[in-house]
């Protein structure tokens, strides 16, 4: 055998069979944890402390007889806690005037002021303020489509159209619990919004309603909302009304959002998640 | 030399998916020092990472045994720490949507856990027929809707593959637990969808 041969050979049989000094050693690389997981590690019994501290007086301040408390919800009980299309229904309900809650546009005005110093936000606050404003809330809206390879309808979970003589706002709520939004589906909602201002001299609101805010790369010109503070607005009127039937359906509305969708639990302090309950109770850490 | 078997998912992952909670919270508020929500952000970029390749190898083991009358569509769904896929079925010459079929991996009940979830079509009354058809072959398989503290936040799917994660978790061992679970599944649904 030639010395070039032999060469080969011994090439050949390194790659084939690496040392085990050279795999343990690949293994150790491969698997071992980040040097900012192992300091985080160290620091985590302190922040663990600090997060249970911030919980616990987070949990202080939810008052006796808050919705957080109740034993029951509104949705639990009939399986419909995760149901997209039962949220959108009693949201319709909630922020419709006409509805027949005596809540008139209270959650409205509330749920829009999470918005504030956002784009026609004010304007639709101070149109709502105004005694000859019309307000109509329709739910799962059917619009076409026009252009779209997959789909020739589109529709709206919820649309509110707010109306006085002189000026005109459309608000499109899209609302996602388990789901991602479909394809191109919030543009072509947007591109509804922006035929509609076109027609009427108008101007739109685009809320986008999920569990965790959660804006897409899709979702341009869409403001995030989360249940959390939907909630939380919705709680300021419930404080308004809460001795009256509305105000109880309400609130059992309300717990079945923070409880149900939110999975928060008060009496378990682990199951209280800080950002949601800051949200909630609106109030600053 | 002994065979060596690729860990399934790393220590971020697993630390992020059992204090999913206490990071988010860390990461949304003011509640720790700077350099703690920093590390915090640097171990969850890298967990995100590490899910993203870890459901792709999946996803990828779970269609290669998708078969007739079943078929999925070329385009993959992806959402946080979570991948799906539509699921066909031939019906003559033309295609029935069925609904989607995918991954996810989370922190449930006892630790972090990768889950196989159908989400069907058809409402709760075919998703039942569809439960009751997996139950002979899958004593485990169930809906989300009938433990809805588990599953905060979830569209009511089918619940029909659940391995649970940890440092030790191989690869291969998940592979071919999938593989042989996602090969039940398609019995029980052609089942489920012939009813």
């Amino acid at each position: 055998m030639t010395d070039g041969a032999s060469t080969s050979m011994i090439r050949q049989s390194v790659k084939s069979a690496p040392s085990t000094s050279y795999i343990r050693a690949l293994r150790r690389v491969s698997e071992c944890a980040s040097p900012e997981l192992e300091t985080l590690r160290k620091r985590w019994p302190a922040v663990m402390r600090l997060l249970v501290d911030r919980r616990k007086r987070l949990r202080g301040r939810i008052p006796v007889g808050d919705p957080l408390w109740f034993q029951t919800d509104l949705l639990g009980p009939l399986a419909r806690t995760q149901d997209e299309s039962s949220h959108s229904r009693a949201l319709a309900f909630i922020l419709d005037p006409r509805a027949g809650h005596g809540f008139g546009k209270a959650p409205l005005i509330e749920m829009l002021k999470r918005f504030k110093k956002r784009r026609n936000v004010e304007a639709a606050l101070q149109l709502l303020g105004r005694r000859d404003c019309d307000v109509n809330v329709e739910r799962e809206y059917h619009h076409s489509v026009t252009g779209a390879v997959d789909r020739d309808v589109a529709r709206n979970d919820i649309r509110i159209e707010i109306k006085s003589r002189a000026t005109k706002i459309l608000i499109i709520l899209e609302n996602k619990i388990g789901s991602a939004e479909g394809r191109d589906q919030l543009f072509w909602y947007k591109s509804e919004a922006r035929r509609w201002c076109e027609s009427n001299g108008g101007k739109a609101i685009l809320i986008y309603l999920t569990p965790a805010r959660r804006l897409t790369k899709s979702a341009a010109g869409w403001m995030d909302l989360s249940y959390a503070l939907m909630a939380g607005s919705f709680r300021r009127v419930w404080l308004v009304h809460r001795h009256t039937a509305s105000g109880a359906w309400l609130a059992l509305y309300i717990s079945s959002v923070m409880k149900g969708v939110l999975g928060l639990n008060p009496k378990k302090l682990h199951d209280l998640a800080v950002s949601d309950i800051v949200e909630y109770l609106d109030g600053s850490l | 030399m002994k065979k060596w078997k690729a860990r399934a998912v790393s220590d971020e992952l697993i630390f992020v998916a059992t204090h999913e909670d206490e990071v988010i919270d860390i990461l949304d508020n003011d509640i720790v020092d700077q350099q703690t929500k920093q590390l915090t952000e640097a171990v969850y970029k890298r967990a995100n990472v590490d899910a993203a390749s870890f459901l792709e190898t999946s996803i990828r083991t779970m269609l290669s045994n998708i078969g007739t009358p079943f078929g999925v569509a070329k385009r993959m769904g992806r959402s946080d720490w979570e991948v799906y896929v539509s699921l066909t079925r031939k019906a003559g010459r033309s295609t029935v949507r069925l609904g989607s079929i995918g991954l996810r991996v989370g922190a449930y009940r006892s630790g972090p856990v990768l889950l196989g979830f159908v989400n069907s079509l058809g409402g709760t009354d075919r998703r039942r027929r569809l439960l009751t058809a997996c139950k002979p072959k899958m004593p485990k398989a169930h809906l989300t809707s009938d433990k809805p503290s588990d599953y905060p936040e979830w569209n009511n799917c089918l619940i029909w593959f659940e391995y649970p994660l940890s440092e030790r978790t191989k690869l291969e061992d998940i592979s071919f637990a999938l593989a042989a679970q996602t090969k039940v599944l398609l019995t029980c649904l052609k089942l489920g969808y012939a009813n």
